[in-house]
């Protein structure tokens, strides 16, 4: 034993007291896929070497910022701009020498993540941040058929949860809040809170220097907005007052004349003249002790302070006019959503903000807590235990447990709060579906249209089946014929699954559009596929019945919907029959 | 990968193919690099309903999803016709429809197909919605100048029956 094993061999020591040998034993042996190398990352791939994990894979796509340092321990000042994954992996390697630990820097949504990746690990476990990558890793393992712990902290809220492949819910089988998209009409015309204005203001900021974006939501400004814009010789100071007449002022009035809008409940806005702005110099009376930042500003120094920065972008960052955007951390582009946003909200009536407020409202800042994050990491590591322990029962029998982290109030005083794991949603669309697994020999070969009826219709049952991946339709059972009006469709009936973007481990979804189901189709190229027993280049592997099953899922869904229905008509007819006797 | 959301837009494609109003069409939009469809944006038309003033023409209109679809509506938006927005008080200067069932904090509900947001729209064409003023031409006449406003209406339906809207892209 060298000097710098002896650390890892004497905490060794210790934990195999805490689990006893066997689940130690199961721990040594694990091999884990870790997602994310950031906040909560850093804290589990700590855990896990420390707990006596040792063969372990991380995959992180970003590289470390200075702003990351604060809580995401594993790196210092001299490791910024380089890989999460690989700082991460050399760090807790000090911890524990021995431990297998690789990094890759990449993105989990990469295809050379895919299913073949994945399968080679007995458990993945997450620490990632947004929703997009936990929804892929989640269809991963539900294909990939390998458990997953998932994790997720905002502020002071976490959870940590299981997820196995038809024993418990999946991730996406519960609709996730995700964040408010504010209707067009009342961010256009009828704002009521802040929120509305400052998403507004956003949408004004991009528009007035950045890009054109048709997705803008005040996209038909742009003309007028370019008519103010482009006269060279004008200085920015004027451009900051001609959009000011025109949105706070003329637009205003416009809006102030639609008489139906408006009511007691809800008055006409009121336009504000620039002069007339630079008269309103009261302040709110704020407690003395507030930064001037967390006090609200006079509408006076929301007009000044919105010409300013509009001066500021025309004096100072001429060249980058056309290509900047928003950001809550760019005091120039700030300043002018708070002023125009304020400014909007003196003509609306609404309780204008101080900077403090208008700049955690706009960037929808939700602070990172270390201890949270601390706290779920080390959570992923006792459920971790358990589903190492719960082979050869189902996951729901077993110890494992959805935990809540919970800020602790005067009324409640747990932090942790563990629930039951609950089984699958059957009409979750991700999981509730069946899955059929594919063996194609050689992908480049397989045209897709052939593909289709050989495989999909001929031996999995469907009789009019599109076909999609990756967000996209890819064949049509209407274009079943390559020719100008399938192109024209953007439909390929003749092109290789290869030239579709098809690979060994890629995810097909099969919809039906005869008998109405729908399943999924994993895919993996064999070229030692036997051509004397599978004519087509194709074997279905698992799931040939899938279809069949699919078929009867719908059509007792159906039978059941019948069935209550018939029921509902005889109580009314029931009540009915009631009514007319009592009537007679 | 299937989400949620393109699963139900695949169902709701095949449901509206199966079974459609009638002079209604709604369909994926081809992918710009020409690969596909994009399970996410539709190309649809509305025909003006007959013996309404917008009889006689067939409105494009795109509709935008999003991966928050079905908890969200998608985006309606009606091409222009020689470059201006649809002649219409509810549609605004960018082609957006203005409707409370197209609005999360009113009506929208995710069991809406889309076959209703098009039958809904279609009877928005001939009942405006005086209390969401979008575009302000066609809402001023609407509420002051009736003839006039249906001469307006007319003259629309003339022009987009003798292909002036673009293609709905
Ligand atoms: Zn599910």
């Amino acid at each position: 034993m060298t000097a710098s094993e002896a650390p890892a061999a004497a905490g060794d020591a210790a934990v195999k007291t805490v689990l006893g040998e066997e689940r130690f034993a199961a721990v040594q042996q694990a091999k884990l896929l870790v997602v994310g190398a950031g906040g909560i990352g850093c804290e589990l791939l700590k855990n896990l070497v420390l707990t006596g994990f040792r063969d372990i894979e991380v995959v992180d796509l970003d590289t470390i910022d200075v702003s990351n340092l604060n809580r995401q321990f594993l790196f210092r000042r001299a490791h910024v701009d380089r890989p999460k994954s690989v700082v991460a992996a050399e760090a807790v390697k000090q911890f524990r020498p021995d431990a297998k630990i690789l990094s890759h820097h990449g993105n989990v949504k990469d295809s050379q993540f895919g299913l073949e990746f994945v399968s080679k690990f007995d458990v993945v476990v997450n620490a990632l941040d947004n929703l997009e990558a936990r929804r892929h890793v989640n269809r991963l393992c539900l294909a990939a058929e390998r458990p997953l712990l998932e994790a997720g902290s905002t502020g002071h809220l976490g959870q940590v949860t299981v997820i196995r492949k038809g024993e418990t819910e999946c991730f996406e089988c519960q609709a996730k809040p995700s964040q408010k998209v504010y209707p067009f009409c009342t961010i256009r015309s009828t704002p009521e809170k802040p929120v509305h204005c400052l998403t507004w203001a956003k949408n004004l900021f991009d528009l007035c220097f950045g890009p054109e974006d048709e997705s803008n939501l005040l996209a038909d400004l742009a003309a007028e907005m370019r008519q103010f814009q482009s006269q060279e010789a004008v200085d920015g100071e004027d451009v900051g007052k001609r959009i000011f007449k025109n949105l706070f002022e003329d637009d205003i009035k416009k809006q102030a004349r639609l008489e139906d809008l408006w009511s007691e409940a809800r008055p006409a806005p009121a336009p504000l003249g620039f002069e007339e702005a630079l008269t309103k110099a009261e302040r709110t009376a704020d407690a003395e002790d507030k930064l001037e930042t967390q006090k609200v500003p006079s509408v006076a120094q929301d007009a000044q302070g919105f010409v300013a920065s509009v001066a500021k972008m025309y004096s100072e960052r001429r060249e980058l006019i056309g290509q900047s955007s928003f950001s809550k951390d760019d005091p120039v582009s700030m300043d002018f959503v708070h002023c125009a946003a304020n400014l909007r909200m003196q003509n609306y009536r609404i309780a204008r903000l101080s900077r403090w407020d208008a700049q955690s409202i706009a960037g929808s800042i939700i602070p990172a807590v270390a201890s949270t994050n601390a706290i779920v990491a080390g959570l992923e590591v006792v459920q971790l235990l358990h589903v190492l322990q719960s082979k050869g029962k189902t996951m729901r029998d077993g110890r494992a447990r959805t935990v809540w982290v919970r800020y602790p109030e005067p009324s409640r005083k747990k932090i942790l709060q563990p629930s039951s794991l609950q089984a699958p949603n059957p009409d979750c669309f991700v999981c509730g579906s069946r899955t059929a697994r594919v063996a194609v020999k050689s992908l480049v070969d397989c045209k897709i249209a052939a593909f289709a009826k050989g495989c999909i219709q001929g031996q999995l049952g469907a009789v009019r089946p599109a076909l999609y991946a990756n967000g996209s339709c890819i064949f049509d059972p209407e274009y079943p014929e390559p020719g100008p009006d399938a192109e024209e469709e953007g439909l390929h009936p003749e092109w290789s699954l290869t030239e579709w973007g098809l690979g060994s481990g890629s995810l097909l979804q099969v919809e039906d559009e005869g008998q109405g189901w729908s399943i999924n189709l994993v895919l993996r190229e064999e070229p030692d596929l036997d051509e004397q027993h599978f004519p087509n280049g194709f074997k279905v592997e698992a799931g040939a019945g899938a279809g069949e099953e699919a078929a009867k899922d719908m059509a007792e869904k159906k039978r059941k919907a019948d069935a209550e229905a018939a029921e509902v008509n005889a109580a009314k007819k029931a009540t009915l029959d009631a009514n007319t006797v009592a009537v007679d | 990968m299937a989400s949620f959301a393109s699963k139900r837009l695949a169902q709701e494609r095949a449901a509206f193919k199966k079974d459609h109003p009638f002079g209604f069409y709604a369909k994926y939009a081809p992918n710009e690099d020409g690969k596909g469809q994009n399970v996410f944006k539709w190309n649809c038309g509305i025909p003006g309903r007959a013996k309404g003033p917008w009889e006689g023409a067939t409105y494009a209109l795109t509709m935008e999803f999003t991966e928050d679809y079905p908890s969200k509506p998608p985006k309606c938006k009606f091409a222009h016709v020689h470059g201006k927005p649809l002649f219409h008080p509810n549609v605004y200067p960018s082609g957006t429809v203005c409707l409370s069932i197209l609005n999360e904090d009113e009506d929208w509900k995710p069991a809406i197909t889309i076959r209703q947001i098009l039958l809904g729209i279609q009877d928005l064409l001939d009942n405006p919605n005086a209390a969401s003023p979008a575009q302000e031409e066609p809402y001023r006449l609407f509420s002051t100048d009736k003839t006039e406003y249906l001469r307006r209406v007319k003259k629309q339906v003339a022009e987009v029956s003798l292909g002036a809207q673009n293609s709905g892209a």
